[in-house]
């Protein structure tokens, strides 16, 4: 845009102090009475620089005095440059006694110093290292990170003070594939103690989801999980704790009073969902495994136990050992075990008081079973129907008028047999 | 290695050049020059407002110069440095506090900014920074005070000293404060200790917040092009769900653990975090009470694969054991309990190929299946077996008596009716 072809008034912003009095258009209007004659150099550089308008000057006393307008869109209106070697800062934008607020450093980093003595910047820096033979140009943006003096990203500015900033390291050639970098990073005034927070790494030359990402990590000490909560934590975090993570301990805390806490492990349509317990290092040593209708405990990849939700069908309970079988409310199956394993085992202890097994009906009435010492007896006063008594088969129980002990079979001819013994 | 800053095009001048031009008296011929410092020497051409050629305001001083300088006045208020769009609002703003804004333009909106700020905390400054939406007002030295009042504001802070009264740190947070200017949240949050020299004293804090929080993984297919992910596990107060997001495989929660070690489940009751603990070992899998063992599962009973159940003890000799010994006096051993409409046994003792010995029918009478004897060996002393002589049809008795010899009796049933 040459200035003939801007505006003679623009909307520009007054100096808060109300000093800006002079417009853009005045103020051209002021240099074109100079000329070129009065500012010496701009004559002798005209083969380059033709109007070029009024001087930056160094004590303003307009907010308009030092605007810096290009007269063609294709002009940088300011460059600083540094020269060979620079040392000092390329720009500094000072508090009124001269110390430095912001900065741009030689490099064009750029820190704001006002941290206080002994402290480092905060800054907003570029640098890099090589790996592999591949410059990783990198970013950080935090406090006391990176020297102007080196190339390298963490190095802290201060030493003896720690630094933790955001990276992005645009290119790290791990030797494998090249990659892009985003992470957190704390170290410590030791200048040793380092560590990343959260990061996250892609694949620079990736071209679906899984493949881009290739190493996402939070780190904690432990990590906590939270969730907000009204009247929770302070006004700053209003929140409870969900989660804990340590080193071989996760913790599901209960912050909220009054509610059961749940861990859900969740399936897909005809799928089942599976915790998995390590032991000895072995990731699936135990395995609790959830189907539609049965929980099954694995032992590695074995179903040893089962527990059925909807057994022969119908909504109930069941549990086997040793089998999937689900004909019964209790199954022990030796099959799978050592020939020396007893199917059923139950033990008293000397001053039990109550029976050690007990057959009952649904209201709990005991039928037989085995007595506290293990004597077996039976309760029951009538025999089974005929038609209930298969060939081969011998039923026992006691008729308590005649005091006898009855028994009924059936035997290889399919004849009801009956006897009885009296009690003396 | 770090690659040369090339300069723009059609800076065609070198600073050498520009400072021979200015040799001849450029302090006279610009006034303000003259007037703001009379150590002046050679300076190169002034800056100019209008440059028509990108060389035109190169500043390039020596190595050591500080090439340009803006100093506030006292009680500065103004902005320091405008960089203005072609409307002339401002695009990019270094304010009186040499702060770093990028004004949003629209009405009523905060900037977007770079800010050094800080507080005191217990007689320590902690200088801060922030970056983000809306952060830091001028009027304010602290952090956290909206630039626009009634605007929410957003961004990532770093307080380089925040003295919590134990201990110096380091934090390093995400800040979100809604607009009403009070509701705040962290929704991540490290802290590290200044003076930590090993890791695990390094990290004093480490929080992510969510509402609830979604761990997610990313997934070809999923989700969207600019989020392509599938959610696997949500954090919420008192839930926490393992999601299944792929829809032909199992779900899996492991609980790992190392070489001669076990793994633990614990589900705390009434507010004792191990009320029941589930615990993998090498060979068998227990659920304590606390810290007693209620039942185990065995994977080796008697050191063989197998499956075996106990209750009440660490014994695998059976497929079940049922202990009361650890228990009140009046628990019973094993309650077989039917119900009134059930048509099959309430107990069974089958053998290998699932066919019925003995058992209890199901009104509770006790039955046999077995018509043959035992064999003698197998009738330890004092003990006695009941079986049914189906061709003869009696009822027959195999014993030991205490002086290790083996009796038999028996007792004739009679024919009752036929079938």
């Amino acid at each position: 845009m040459r200035p003939s072809d801007t505006p003679t008034t623009q909307d520009r912003a007054a100096a808060a102090d109300g000093a800006a009095q002079r417009s853009i258009t005045t103020r051209r209007l002021l240099i074109g009475g100079l000329g070129a004659a009065a500012l010496p150099f701009l004559a002798r550089t005209a083969d380059a620089r033709a109007a070029t308008g009024p001087t930056v000057v160094t004590a303003p006393t307009s907010s308009d005095d030092n605007l810096v307008q290009p007269q063609s869109a294709s002009v940088l209106p300011l460059s600083i440059q540094a020269a060979s070697g620079q040392t000092a800062n390329l720009t500094e934008w000072q508090d009124p006694q001269g110390a430095p607020l912001t900065a741009v450093e030689p490099n064009g980093d750029i820190t704001m110093p006002r941290t206080g003595a002994g402290k480092g910047p905060f800054a907003w820096r570029v640098a890099g290292s090589t790996f592999n033979g591949r410059w990783n140009p990198t970013m950080s943006f935090g406090y006391n990170t990176g020297r102007k003096d080196s190339d390298a990203a963490g190095i802290p500015t201060v030493s003896g003070e720690p630094y933790a900033g955001f990276f992005v390291g645009s290119d790290y050639d791990d030797g494998t594939r090249r990659n892009m970098e985003m992470y957190l990073e704390f170290r410590s005034g030791d200048g040793v103690t380092n560590y990343r927070p959260w990061f996250f790494q892609v694949d620079r030359a990736a071209t679906t989801p899984e493949t881009f990402v290739t190493g996402s990590q939070i780190v904690g000490n432990p990590l906590t999980i939270g969730a907000l909560r009204d009247g929770a934590g302070d006004q700053i975090q209003p929140t409870v704790n969900v989660a804990q993570f340590y080193a071989n301990h996760t913790v599901l805390r209960a912050p909220v009073a009054g509610k059961p806490n749940l861990l859900s492990i969740n399936a897909g349509p005809n799928q089942t969902s599976i915790l998995r317990l390590g032991a000895n290092d072995v990731a699936r040593q135990w395995q609790l495994i959830a189907e539609p209708k049965r929980l099954d405990v694995n032992f590695l990849d074995t179903r040893s136990f089962s527990f059925y939700g909807a057994p022969r069908g119908a909504a109930g309970a069941a549990f086997a050992v040793g089998v999937e079988d689900n004909q019964a409310a209790g199954v022990f199956d030796t099959g799978p075990s050592a020939n020396s394993l007893k199917g059923l085992v139950v033990r008293g202890k000397s001053t039990t008081s109550v029976n050690l097994v007990e057959i009952q009906d649904a209201a709990r009435n005991v039928l037989g079973g085995y007595d506290r010492n293990g004597t077996w007896f039976t309760s029951r006063n009538a025999g089974p129907a005929d038609a209930d008594v298969k060939p081969g088969q011998m039923f026992m129980w006691f008729d308590p008028k005649t005091a006898d002990l009855k028994i009924k079979g059936r035997d290889a001819a399919g004849a009801i047999r009956v006897g009885s013994v009296a009690a003396t | 290695v770090k690659p040369t800053v090339t300069p723009p095009a059609g800076a065609s001048r070198t600073v050498l050049t520009r400072r021979t031009l200015l040799a001849s008296g450029a302090a006279a011929a610009v006034p303000a020059l003259a007037a703001a410092s009379s150590a002046r020497a050679a300076t190169g051409p002034e800056v100019v407002t209008n440059p028509a050629s990108s060389a035109d305001n190169v500043v390039a001083g020596s190595a050591a110069v500080i090439d340009l300088t803006i100093r506030a006045a006292p009680d500065q208020v103004a902005n320091l440095t405008e960089w203005r769009r072609e409307s002339g609002d401002p695009g990019l703003v270094v304010n009186n506090r040499g702060d770093v804004r990028m004004p949003v333009p629209a009405a009523g909106k905060g900037p977007f900014g770079w800010r050094v700020a800080g507080s005191t905390f217990r007689g320590l400054w902690d200088p801060s920074t922030s970056i983000g939406y809306n952060i830091g007002n001028n009027s304010s030295p602290s952090m956290g005070v909206p630039t626009v009042a009634g605007e929410p504001f957003g961004g990532f802070l770093i307080e380089s000293d925040y003295d919590d009264g134990q201990k110096r740190t380091v934090e390093a947070y995400l800040e979100a404060r809604a607009q009403n200017g009070v509701l705040n949240c962290r929704p991540f949050m490290y802290q590290v200790s200044r003076f930590a020299t090993t890791p695990q004293t390094f990290d004093t804090g480490s929080v992510f917040i969510g509402n609830p929080l979604t761990i997610s993984a990313v997934r070809n297919g999923a989700g969207t092009p600019q989020n392509p992910v599938v959610d696997c596990a949500r954090f919420a107060a008192n839930h926490v769900q393992a999601l299944a997001p792929l829809g032909d495989r199992p779900n899996l929660l492991s609980v790992n653990a190392p070489a001669g070690s076990t793994s633990q489940l614990r589900l705390g009751a009434n507010d004792v975090a191990f009320q029941w603990i589930v615990e993998a070992t090498a060979s068998r899998l227990d659920l304590l009470f606390g810290y007693a063992g209620t039942a185990r599962f065995y994977g080796n009973p008697k050191g063989a694969p197998g499956a075996a159940f106990a209750v009440g003890a660490d014994d695998n000799q059976a497929a079940g054991v049922f202990d009361t010994a650890p228990s009140a006096n009046g628990l019973k051993g094993l309650v077989v309990r039917g119900k009134s409409t059930m048509t099959e046994n309430l107990v069974e003792v089958q053998d290998a190929a699932r066919a019925v010995r003995s058992g209890y029918d199901r009104e509770g009478t006790w039955f046999t299946n077995r018509t043959t004897p035992p064999a003698d060996a197998d009738i330890k002393t004092g003990q006695m077996s009941i079986w049914f002589d189906h061709v003869g049809g009696n009822m027959r008795f195999t014993t030991r008596a205490a002086n290790g010899k083996v009796r038999t009796g028996s007792i004739p049933l009679a024919v009752a009716a036929a079938v």
